[in-house]
């Protein structure tokens, strides 16, 4: 589903050269659900922000579904990712000014999807992530754990073929953030693909595969078992 | 999905009540300025366009090249001369316009200011419209009067007119035979009686509508579709030498002007009324256009200066899907949506304001904002406003790459550079607006106050009847005004101070040839021995009349040539070649025939200043004071003593009413005169100094939300100098060095452009003030916007920097 050969990433300022992302080779199967570790600056990020199309690599080559993404124009990297990516960020993200329907929904606008068929979707993607009770809510009004989940909402409307999730955990307490790893668990049992960058080892255990990296390279690739996953799924 | 952006746009208008205000005030008092403007431009440019065939109308016009005359009128025998001459001209009329006349109605004498005397055609020439009466057969006789409806309604209230009689100077009984609807406010003419040009020979003279030096009517002609004047007007120098002889070209030409350019463009001597100005109206629509850019770039810089807290927006829609024109919509939307607030609340305040307005300028200026073409007209400015407004900020926050702002890397500092160069625009536009208006006020101030050369204080002016004998009524009025002690001195003379003297003749010097090159052209007064005295004129030379040389006789048949005394003022004496001294004792004649036979050898005595007589706006001319011969010396100056005048203006009009039972009285103070030639600039002024101030507030306003946002943005920075021993002052003068500096770059732009404007605007004037009596405004200007900003700035400022250094950091 996503094949990513040679992929550099060099950041540069007037005097200064880094190297984000040094020569990734990776390929995600669709349905697998990734997890991404390593220290600080080790360039999980960049990666992700390449794989969602939000910053573009300075070499090597990408391809979604076959396509390849390399060198294509913002307009078309829009359609991308409305059409095929859906996105969870470690601080939400969400829009203060508008309700958790009116934010869910947003992918849809771009969409040009119908009023009706949108108020369906939002309502129904609301109530699998818990939260349809809020639908009128401010973010600003919501608990961390309940603005995450708004967020998952959002990133899933649309039937992304790949979700990319930043450290989602992140700003969470342990339970709140079991409770979004048991969605993303779901999404993925559904048939998501999920890429998640992840500091925490034990929120790495619900992925398929766990990728290491360090100084912007894959160091090991770390293939888990199914059923491993779904016992922690199913304890927490 | 527009659904969204309107609540997102309502939501962030109602999130930031500050920018909003800011920015929906700021742009509401510019929208008000140019829909003002607009109306008051319309109105300029309507004038004479409602005329029929108005596009293909001419007024034709003659200038004299000696004495530099540019006269909108001519002579009688012009129009028919052309008419018959030029068989393009489709049609012609002439319109005398002899100023205030005296018209009795049963026992009441008015003195009338609207009549005119005009060929009977006049009515079909501008398609007037009859409301009573024959149009056709109006004027058929000398004795017809047609008169406007408000006249009728003056003269005869509800009475039918037609048949009515009115006489006209105690000489014509002319009967009203027609009524025609009002003329409109918007045209260059101002008439309200018209009497039959047949009448001019009975109280003119035999040869008035002969005579080519009587350059007072008005005249009109119209060419075919798609002719090219110049094809006409090229001719008129030959038309000239046919008529006039082989000399004529070299002291007269004739012109023509489009109708319709006239009240604009045409600025000539004895024109009906001051007409407008093309640069008075590109002046006021520059001036509202700067005002509403100052508030459009209130909003640039206020959007792009929050455009951190918009950013984590832009970059949550374009991650899920907004592609960059979405999001330029979406801003482009919400600034549109914003101007249209401002643009409700200005069409309010235009209706507040456009009375006053209206009034101020005495024009009547209306404004439906519920006019369909209207509608449209603000519907689409509030698009393009928007849109110019809104078009910075939607394409630089719509740039912002989501990975990015989501990371929190992006700051408004992109564009610190671009919102510095806006103040500094706005606060240059500001401080030239101040100068601007600082200047005008100098030039009215040097107008007021200049030494004119005589002593124009505690004078009452008044015009003589026509048809009396100035000898005759003359001493009776002067020793019985001089009787009260409360008057100091009674003069006549052709024209009084503040008039322009378009009077003239030519003179040669005595022991040159007379022939048409020798001939000088010079301005011709008629006064009397005393006029000097009275207005306290110094002699350079010389002195004035004695007795034995008044009331010199005039050339005739059985003596060609005699002799007079005339004064000179310096440019005269100049133009001889004379030195005052010179001057007098030489002797000039003035020929008084087109075949030079007839003439006037008349001796220098006496040579005076030169003064200025009409206004600054002309030039002061070369000048020959001579005595009048009868039918001169229409005008009465009486000089007051100081203190109260109101006993001694009661014993003037008791003498006059002795003196002249049958003509009402009409006296004018002097002063009020002059101050009437300055009435445009006065308001000119006003306007520019209520335009300016709008264009300050404005800026200020935007000045004052950047100082916000700059100083919230710094409360972290601020705490931290605090904490490391900064005193308030410290960090009030850390938070205005920045502004202090962009006023600084503002006025170094403003001054020479400021300059250059100014110095062209002086030009108007013969004479304007020397630039050290305005220069020191320059200095002034820059130092007031910078009060205002230091004021502007201070307030949040000095709150900041009294908030106490934990709160801010913890703020952060």
């Amino acid at each position: 589903m996503i094949e990513m050969t040679d992929l550099c990433k060099v950041y540069r300022t007037s005097d200064v050269e880094t190297t984000a992302l040094d020569g990734i080779n990776l390929q995600i199967e669709k349905g697998e659900f990734i997890a991404v570790m390593g220290p600080s600056g080790c360039g999980k990020s960049t990666l992700l922000n390449v794989l969602g199309m939000l910053d573009s690599p300075s070499a090597g080559t990408y391809t979604l579904q076959g396509e390849r993404i390399s060198g294509r124009s913002e307009q078309e990297l829009a359609v991308f990712r409305k059409e095929r990516l859906g996105f969870i960020f470690q601080s939400f993200n969400l829009i203060d000014e508008l309700s958790v329907r009116e934010n869910v929904q947003l992918p849809l606008l771009y969409q040009k999807v119908k009023p009706a068929e949108r108020e369906r979707r939002v309502m129904e993607v609301l109530e699998r992530v818990n939260i349809a009770h809020r639908a009128d809510h401010r973010p600003q009004q919501l608990s961390g754990g309940q603005q995450q989940r708004v967020a998952v909402a959002r990133a899933v409307i649309s039937n992304p073929a790949l979700i990319l999730a930043d450290e989602p955990t992140g700003n969470l307490d342990s339970s709140n953030g079991e409770e979004v790893l048991a969605l993303l668990n779901d999404l993925n049992r559904d048939g998501t693909t999920i890429v998640m960058v992840t500091h925490d080892p034990a929120h790495a255990d619900h992925a398929t595969r766990v990728v290491n990296m360090l100084d912007g390279r894959i160091l090991s690739e770390n293939v888990m078992a199914r059923q491993q996953m779904d016992e922690v799924s199913h304890v927490s | 999905m527009f659904l969204n952006y309107l609540k997102i746009a309502l939501r962030t208008i109602g999130a930031n009540p500050l920018f909003s205000v800011i920015n929906i005030l700021g742009l509401a008092i510019g929208l008000a300025c140019c829909i003002i403007i607009t109306v008051f431009v319309n109105y300029e440019l309507s004038y004479d366009k409602h005329w029929d065939n108005a596009d293909r109308t001419y007024r034709v016009t003659r200038d004299f090249f000696g004495n530099d005359l540019k006269l909108a009128r001519i002579a009688p025998p012009i129009g028919p001369l052309l008419q018959d001459d030029f068989s393009e001209i489709e049609d012609m009329t002439r319109i005398f316009q002899p100023g205030p006349l005296n018209i009795t109605h049963g026992s009441e004498t008015t003195v009338e200011e609207g009549i005119v005397i005009a060929d009977r055609n006049v009515f079909e020439f501008f398609n007037l419209e009859f409301v009573a009466g024959s149009r056709d057969s109006a004027l058929a006789t000398p004795n017809n009067m047609v008169l406007s409806e408000r006249a009728a309604h003056r003269y005869f209230g509800s009475e039918d007119p037609i048949g009515k009689s009115l006489n006209l100077m105690g000489q014509v009984e002319a009967t009203v035979t027609g009524v025609f609807k009002d003329l409109p406010e918007n045209t260059h003419m101002a008439f309200e009686m018209v009497a039959s040009i047949q009448a001019v020979p009975g109280f003119m003279g035999a040869d008035e509508l002969t005579n080519w030096g009587s350059n007072n009517y008005f005249t009109y002609i119209r060419l075919p579709a798609g002719y090219d004047p110049q094809r006409l007007s090229s001719r008129f120098d030959d038309f000239l030498v046919k008529h006039r002889g082989v000399d004529a070209p070299s002291g007269t030409a004739l012109g023509m002007q489009r109708l319709t350019d006239i009240h604009l463009t045409s600025n000539r001597d004895s024109e009906w009324r001051t007409n407008g100005s093309l640069s008075t109206v590109y002046t006021f629509s520059a001036v509202a256009m700067v005002v509403l850019l100052i508030a459009c770039v209130n909003f640039m810089n206020l959007t792009t200066a929050r455009s951190t807290q918009r950013a984590r927006e832009v970059g949550i829609r374009k991650v899920v899907g907004a592609n960059r024109g979405q999001i330029i919509r979406q801003f482009l939307g919400e600034s549109v949506l914003l101007t249209a607030f401002a643009m409700l609340l200005a069409v309010a305040l235009v209706e507040l304001v456009l009375p006053p307005f209206s009034a101020f300028l005495e024009k009547p200026l209306s404004f439906s904002p519920a006019d369909p073409q209207t509608l449209l007209t603000l519907v689409v400015g509030t698009g393009l406003v928007g849109l110019l407004a809104g078009s910075y900020p939607a394409l630089y926050l719509s740039h912002f790459r989501p990975v990015d702002v989501l990371k929190g890397a992006a700051s408004g500092s992109g564009s610190a550079m671009l919102r510095k160069t806006l103040v500094v625009f706005q606060f240059a536009t500001s401080i030239a607006l101040l100068i601007a208006t600082g200047v005008v006020m100098a030039q009215m101030h040097y107008a007021k106050n200049l030494d004119l050369g005589f002593d124009r204080s505690r004078n009452v002016v008044m015009s003589l009847p026509y048809f009396v004998d100035l000898y005759e009524i003359y001493d009776p009025l002067r020793t019985e005004m001089e009787t009260h002690p409360g008057i100091e001195s009674v003069v006549y003379s052709s024209r009084v101070p503040s008039m322009q003297n378009l009077d003239g003749s030519g003179y040669v010097a005595q022991g040159k040839q007379m022939v048409m090159d020798n001939i000088l052209a010079m301005a011709d007064l008629k006064v009397d021995a005393h006029w000097f005295e009275h207005y306290g004129v110094t002699f350079l030379a010389g002195r004035t009349f004695r007795p034995n040389e008044l009331r010199p006789e005039e050339p005739s048949d059985d003596k060609p040539v005699t002799q007079a005394w005339v004064i000179l003022n310096e440019s005269a004496a100049r133009r001889f070649g004379w030195s005052p001294q010179e001057a007098v004792g030489k002797v000039i004649v003035q020929p008084l025939s087109r075949e030079l036979d007839r003439l006037v050898n008349r001796e220098v005595i006496g040579v005076i200043p030169d003064l200025y007589f009409s206004s600054l706006h002309d030039e002061r001319k070369a000048t020959i004071y001579s005595e009048p011969h009868t039918r001169y010396g229409r005008r009465l100056s009486v000089k007051l003593a100081p203190g109260n005048p109101q006993a001694a203006i009661a014993h003037m009009e008791s003498v006059w009413k002795r003196v002249l039972p049958s003509d009402p009285i009409s006296w004018e103070f002097l002063d009020d005169r002059f101050d009437a030639r300055y009435r445009a600039e006065g308001k000119q002024a006003k306007l520019f100094g209520v335009f300016s101030a709008f264009a300050i507030f404005v800026a200020t306003l935007g000045l004052f939300g950047l100082a916000s946002f700059t100083t919230e943005r710094r409360t972290k920075e601020i705490g931290i100098r605090k904490v490391m021993g900064a005193s308030v002052a410290d960090i009030v003068i850390l938070l205005t060095t920045d502004f202090t500096r962009l006023v600084v770059i503002a006025s170094v732009i403003a001054w020479p452009l400021a300059f250059y404007a100014m110095s062209q605007w002086l030009t108007r004037f013969a004479y304007a003030a020397p630039a050290s009596e305005w220069a020191w405004l320059f200095i002034a200007a820059a130092f007031g916007a910078l009060i205002i900003a230091w004021l502007t700035i201070a307030y949040q400022a000095g709150r900041a920097a009294l908030t106490r250094p934990v709160s801010a950091l913890r703020y952060e």
